[in-house]
């Protein structure tokens, strides 16, 4: 998968210059020359390093920042002709890698391009390794991805939560060869009267709040591949508007009258049973044989054997890359890690693995699963439920995922209503997402 | 952003204005060089036009330096 970058910069020379350095580094490029464009490229996808020149026709590159929920976004580097200490000071108070004056030097340009090209690659591929198992169970499903990857048929991953389900559809974005990108849309985390416009985008006035055109996932997935996660949560009339669109491929956004193609491949998730989901109504028949040319059932870790051990030992190797330590996993640990039974599956090891390697003093990692798993019954899309010995943690990221949800995904209501600055939430899903947590990607 | 050179405009203009030009040159002679060093004359033709114009900015903000 390639990287994106997005310039924005007025002078054309420059911006077309940078471009065509970017394109053989490997990125895949978005040239804005106001702020106006980059605002409307910015909310049509993620950009994995922007390049932003501070003074545009149309204001000052530092706002795009404020403005921006920059947590959907790689990292950024500012480019000026006009440095000053209020420019820089901001710089370095805010989310910004490089503060380069112009002229810049070419080749430190390039290096940085190269630099955050790597980093994408290395942290694409380590999110990968987490699919490897001894396990019959993990190398069936490893040989199936491997044969469909290239193929255009549509995946349905089923599986319960923490098993990997996005890391499958990425893996098999990758293996397909497509050259637009991959982009992932959780159902069940965006209010049901919103979802058609994240689906399918909305022009500017077409309900109260639509300030804008917005682009929705389909069509930001152009070529690529879009994950549609907790596909049985999508209200039903929108699962016969998403089948239509699946057979004719093209959409209509909310309040527009285009037709506009929309070539993408489609792997849908659900960590319920598809059959039983199909029983109660919760998902179309229709369109589940519509969405399951292939479908791969991801095993939950208890049932992968020593794949267990296989994980933790990955997990501390990444640890020991990062830390720049030669930490192990203690033998003496071994047999409780293989006793128990992960209810939150891989996800739930990486956080034990984590939580131990981070305490312990000594070289030894000793593993302990959590005693109190965290029970997900009888909860509603407004309350939720916790159990003695839950980590502060674990109720922090409950609160914060259930609240954006029930905001819509809004970060400034979802601040304003946990009584958190906006910079709190924004950094708590940074945290949440780089500690490989799927449904902060969401 | 850049604008009429030189020629009576402040300081802090004149030079962001220079900075611009010289920084399009840069930038635009490594992707010169790299594509005629893979052998891609006809695409590095139209980047040279680029960097005529940024050196002819440059030619022409020397020219009229800033009043002081």
């Amino acid at each position: 998968m390639q990287p994106s970058l997005l310039i924005m910069d007025d002078d054309g020379a420059f911006a077309r210059a940078v471009k065509a350095i970017a394109e053989e580094v490997g990125y895949r490029v978005f040239v804005a020359p106001t702020m106006d464009a980059a605002r409307r490229l910015l909310d049509g996808g993620r950009m994995d390093l922007l390049l932003l020149d501070l003074n545009l026709p149309d204001g000052c590159g530092l706002d795009l920042i404020d403005e921006v929920d920059m947590s959907q976004h790689g990292q950024i580097a500012l480019v000026t002709g006009n440095p000053t200490i209020e420019t820089a000071a901001r710089a370095v108070a805010g989310p910004v890698i490089e503060y380069l004056v112009k002229p810049v030097d070419p080749f430190q340009l390039r290096k940085l391009m190269e630099r955050i090209r790597a980093a994408y690659r290395e942290r694409d591929e380590s999110a990968t390794e987490e699919l490897v198992g001894r396990s019959l169970a993990m190398r069936r499903v490893v040989e199936t991805m491997l044969r469909i990857a290239p193929s255009e048929a549509s995946v349905l991953l089923v599986g319960e939560s923490g098993t990997g389900k996005e890391l499958v559809a990425r893996a098999l974005h990758r293996g397909s060869g497509a050259s637009g990108p991959f982009v992932a849309l959780n159902c069940g985390a965006v209010p049901p009267e919103l979802l058609a416009s994240q689906l399918f985008g909305h022009e500017r006035g077409s309900f109260t709040g639509a300030h804008a055109r917005h682009i929705g996932v389909f069509e930001q997935a152009s070529h690529g591949t879009l994950l549609l996660d907790e596909i049985t949560e999508m209200p039903s009339h929108l699962q016969v508007y998403l089948l239509r669109v699946l057979e004719g491929g093209t959409i209509t956004r909310v309040g527009g009258n285009e037709s506009i193609a929309t070539p993408v491949r489609i792997i849908a998730a659900t960590n319920r049973d598809p059959l039983r989901a199909i029983a109660d109504g919760s998902l179309r028949e229709d369109l589940f044989y519509r969405l399951a040319d292939v479908p791969i059932s991801l095993p939950p870790l208890r049932e992968r054997d020593d794949d267990v051990l296989l994980l933790a030992h990955l997990f501390i190797e990444r640890l020991n890359r990062n830390y720049g330590r030669r930490k192990r996993l203690a033998p003496e640990c071994e047999l409780a890690l293989l006793q128990h039974s992960w209810p939150g599956n891989v996800r739930e090891l990486r956080s034990a693995v984590q939580r131990a390697y981070l305490l312990e003093t000594g070289d030894a990692i000793h593993v302990q699963p959590y005693r109190n798993p965290v029970p997900a019954t009888s909860e509603t899309a407004t309350t939720i439920l916790f159990t003695v010995g839950t980590t502060l943690a674990e109720i922090e990221r409950r609160v914060l995922l259930k609240t954006l949800a029930h905001y819509g995904n809004d970060k400034t209501a979802t601040a304003h209503a946990l009584g958190v600055s906006v910079r709190t939430v924004h950094n708590q899903l940074t945290r949440m997402r780089e500690s490989g947590d799927e449904d902060a990607a969401a | 952003m850049s604008g009429e050179p030189g020629g009576g405009a402040p300081p802090e203009r004149w030079l962001h204005d220079l900075r611009n030009a010289i920084n399009g040159a840069c930038v635009t002679a490594m992707v010169v060089r790299s594509l005629i060093e893979g052998d891609r004359a006809q695409e590095a033709l139209k980047f040279l036009d680029d960097l005529d114009a940024s050196c002819e900015r440059c030619r022409q903000l020397i020219e009229r330096p800033p009043a002081r």
